[in-house]
């Protein structure tokens, strides 16, 4: 018998979680449970970039990994996390599940990991302590952010300070207002309490927050294909239902959201055209990190799916 | 395996071998026997162990402590204190237990409060007639406070791990700590009277005014920490930094008592203390893979746990189990490997998640200074001429009233659920 | 010949750390100084404090090893009859010795491990490799120290006068 350990960084009532779980049970099912599967959850191993580390030299067999975390390892994977680049769900999900998303996970391989499919927290949206309508407002605040260089440079371009935080001690920098705003999916700012001492929470879908399945490629390539294919299969399946259960939260989140004293606007129609404006210069700052001919891929395919009404 | 293991750990730590290389060896030579994981494992958790901003404020109040205390800064603000409270029964005790309230708001971090504590209190402790073994078993155990009055690193750590809210924990532990220190506080007031420490007379008000004088950028540390920190401007890790700039502003420009070069030599002092300290971390860290990796932790809780299902009996399980944990594991690698489980159990039979997170903070706090693996005992070892041993003995009296204080924690709930309640509806 | 290198290498250790604890402190004030007082300030300022304290960390215990001050648990040998004591003494460097040999070997291989794959730091976009690379120096320099430690034990001599930066 097989463990495989399973690392991901949020806590266990969330969608990542659950699909997880559901993996392990079809990978348990299938191979007649010659493999186990043994989450960690809360980055109990260790946190995202540490975790990639352990997969490369086997000591931990699969994870799901924020790709912004996955741009230290290689630059393509920060695509997603490009500010305004997918308009709807569907469309990031036909375009991570194309040959855009195929093109990323390949590039895994290159950096000891077996790229397999894509998972997500979904779109991220701002908090602050201000009502936010257009880019302007962002103008001179301290926002905090992760240490992803395309995050730190989508706020840079609307004229924001930001200020890299600990996800751990970014509760009480908001609350002491050491910085104004921060961004996150849902999942994390109702996790955080973040909107407990934030006066505002913008739906405004900036940038989409995807996860990379993976295996340790030393791992996966001691395996015999036919394992490897029920690996491969099982975790592709159990990715439209990580998915719906995303949306599921997500409305649950809000109400949560709603039912405190943050006011919680949507970002309005008309106001999204000066973001876009604001934040086209990261996607030229980027172009090169990331391979012009994937971005341009991405922009035909996001085009195409639009037109179709998606 | 595990046999083969906790024996090496156990024979290692005996035989007196640096503790750093007991926990990370004890774990190479298993994977080595076994042949289960990479070696690499060992080396990338000693790195990441201690990889994280949070203890970063370990070092900086290291060298606030350390330069204060060469600058002439502690020996002003105890000779104001003591001014002040010295008149009481108890008196320096008392002082030395409202400090660590005082740092332990400062920051997140116990061994950093038994450090910028220790270094100014303990040899004034030890000149004003305090038993050696009393004064260093009531800094390590006060110093523990740091982690249950907010802002707590360890109470981020099971928020994290559990979801719930960071702000109700924070509250929470304001309650609790009330309690902690106040029985320290009875006890100094008890040991001051048994063993006739003199009183010193009360003071004139020139001399009071003198003294605060003389004090005066001393206390501006607190002032300086704490306006930042509430005031918005810097983070508690960077708060650390920030006294460190201060202190070593009016050691080096206003007081003038010591040359740069002996100034330098209590930064080369400092460094050396913070590795003492850190390198143990890194290597819990790789103990705390291994125990996660295998299970072996959960394993043990829900053995324990199989035992009972009133939330009364099971706090006390909860508490046992968390108490022989924290002998051999850090406060924040007890949150995470055992924190989510607790949570859970404690949520079938109707525990509080909050309530619930004070209690494990509050025994994770006592985990600080019970040998073995004790934090504070080790910092507290790095203080004047104080061996590991006299720091264990210390302690001992100090965890029995430690473990009243979790008692009363434990089982009147409102004491710190009162405080979240007001402030966050609906707990 | 051979203990002036000697003091000069434990000098340069000491001056090493006592600057980077000392430049973490001062890159901290003094980002907090430009994002307070002029609302800009650097990104990766807790990044390179991070890793300066981790430096400080594997390269100070090569320092404690020197001035025997890392901690453990050593009533044992106190408890012993000394020739005892001694033996177990011996035998306890022997350990740290292999430790830190086995220490440095998988760390070396870590780090090309590391270098192979690229991977870079978050903020500064540095060759993590670099970063890493303090604990192979560290494990090697502490290896040495314990070396000498097990050496004096053997020959029974005793630690020559050291420079005292440290009291
Ligand atoms: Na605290
Ligand atoms: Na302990």
């Amino acid at each position: 018998e097989t463990v495989l350990k399973f690392h991901h960084d949020l806590p266990e009532d969330s969608a990542q979680h659950v699909a997880a779980e559901r993996f392990a049970e079809l990978v348990a099912e299938r191979t007649d449970g010659e493999i186990e599967v043994k989450i960690f959850p809360n980055n109990a191993l260790a946190d995202d970039v540490q975790a990639v580390q352990q997969m490369q030299f086997g000591a931990i067999e699969g994870a799901i990994i924020p790709t912004a975390k996955l741009s230290n390892f290689k630059p393509e994977l920060q695509l997603p996390d490009l500010p305004f680049l997918f308009p709807t769900p569907a469309i990031a999900h036909a375009v991570l599940d194309g040959e855009v998303g195929e093109a990323l996970l390949d590039k895994l391989g290159e950096v000891g990991l077996e790229g397999v499919t894509f998972w997500e927290s979904g779109f991220k949206q701002f908090t602050c302590n201000n009502p936010v309508d257009s880019p302007d407002d962002f103008s001179g605040r301290k926002v905090r952010v992760m240490e992803s260089p395309i995050i730190i440079s989508q706020f840079k371009a609307m004229g924001a300070t930001p200020v890299p935080i600990a996800f751990s001690e970014t509760y009480t920098a908001l609350q002491q207002r050491v910085v104004d705003c921060q961004e996150n999916p849902f999942v994390s700012i109702v996790n955080m309490k973040f909107h407990e001492v934030q006066s505002d929470v913008i739906l405004s879908n900036h940038a989409y927050l995807g996860y990379a399945l993976v295996f340790s490629k030393m791992w996966f390539d001691k395996l015999d294909p036919e394992t490897q294919e029920i690996l491969r299969t099982a975790a592709r399946e159990v990715t439209p239902f990580q998915r719906e259960e995303t949306a599921r939260r997500e409305a649950g989140y809000i109400d949560t959201i709603n039912e405190g004293q943050a006011t919680l606007t949507e970002l309005a129609a008309d106001a999204r055209p000066a973001f876009e404006e604001a934040t086209r210069s990261v996607h030229d700052e980027f172009r090169e990190a990331i391979g012009g001919d994937l971005i341009d891929q991405a922009y035909a395919e996001i085009e195409a799916l639009k037109g179709a009404g998606q | 395996m595990n046999a083969i293991f906790f024996s090496l750990l156990g024979l290692l730590l005996a035989s007196s071998t640096p503790i750093f290389i007991a926990l990370a060896g004890a774990v190479m030579i298993v994977i080595w026997l076994d042949g289960m994981m990479p070696m690499a494992i060992v080396v990338e958790r000693m790195f990441s162990g201690i990889d994280s901003f949070a203890l970063m404020a370990i070092p900086f109040f290291i060298l606030t402590g350390n330069l204060m205390g060469v600058g002439g800064l502690s020996r002003r603000i105890v000779g104001f204190a003591d001014l002040l409270v010295g008149r009481l029964t108890g008196g320096l005790g008392i002082t030395t237990v409202c400090s660590c309230m005082f740092f332990g708001a400062i920051s997140g971090s116990s061994p950093a409060t038994v450090v910028a504590v220790g270094n100014i209190l303990y040899p004034a402790l030890t000149d004003g007639g305090y038993k050696r073994r009393f004064s260093i078993g009531l800094i390590v155990a006060s110093g523990s406070l740091g982690i249950i009055i907010p802002p707590s690193v360890v109470m981020i750590v099971y928020a994290a791990v559990t979801g719930v809210s960071v702000g109700a924990l924070f509250m929470a532990g304001v309650g609790a700590g009330l309690v902690y220190a106040l029985v320290f506080i009875a006890y100094a007031v008890f040991h001051a009277r048994r063993h006739d420490i003199p009183r010193t007379p009360p003071p004139t008000w020139g001399q009071l005014w003198q003294g605060l004088k003389d004090a005066s950028w001393g206390l501006g540390v607190p002032v300086v920490i704490l306006g930042g920190i509430y005031g918005g401007i810097f983070t508690p890790t960077e708060a650390a930094a920030v006294s460190v700039v201060y202190a070593g502003f009016v050691s080096a420009v206003i007081y003038r008592e010591k040359t740069p070069r002996e100034l330098f030599a209590a930064v080369a002092g400092s460094a050396a203390t913070t590795a003492q300290v850190m390198i143990i971390l890194s290597a819990a860290g790789v103990l705390a893979w291994y125990l996660t990796s295998q299970g072996l932790a959960v394993a043990i809780a829900n053995t324990i746990l199989s035992f009972s299902d009133t939330p009364t009996e099971l706090f006390l399980l909860i508490n046992v189990a968390v108490l022989v944990a924290g002998m051999f594991l850090d406060a924040a690698s007890i949150m995470v490997i055992l924190g989510p489980l607790l949570y859970k159990v404690g949520l079938t039979v109707g525990i509080d998640p909050v309530h619930l997170g004070v209690v494990l903070t509050v025994n994770g706090a006592i985990g600080m200074f019970t040998p073995p693996f004790g934090l504070n005992l080790f910092v507290a070892s790095s203080l004047g001429n104080v061996t590991y041993e006299q720091a264990v003995r210390g302690s001992l009296p100090f965890i029995g009233l430690a473990l009243l204080a979790l008692g009363v924690v434990t089982y009147v709930p409102e004491i710190s659920m009162w405080l979240p309640r007001l402030l966050y509806a609906g707990l | 010949m051979f203990s002036k290198l000697d003091k000069a290498l434990a000098h340069l250790e000491e001056v090493f750390i006592a600057i980077l604890l000392g430049s973490a402190s001062v890159i901290l004030f003094a980002n907090v100084v430009a994002r307070y007082g002029f609302n800009t300030g650097v990104v990766w300022a807790e990044e390179v404090v991070r890793y300066q304290i981790i430096w400080l960390v594997f390269i100070g215990s090569s320092v404690a090893v020197r001035k025997g001050i890392h901690i453990g648990i050593d009533a044992l040998p106190q408890v012993l009859p000394a020739p005892l004591a001694h033996a177990l003494r011996v035998a306890v460097l022997c350990i740290c010795v292999l430790f830190c040999a086995a220490l440095l070997y998988y760390s070396i291989l870590l780090v090309m491990q590391t270098r192979a794959f690229g991977q870079k730091t978050s903020a500064m976009q540095m060759p993590f490799w670099i970063v890493q690379l303090a604990i192979p120096i560290g494990a090697g320099l502490m290896g040495l120290r314990f070396s000498q430690a097990l050496f004096r034990t053997l020959t029974r001599t005793r630690p020559q006068a050291e420079t005292q930066l440290i009291n």
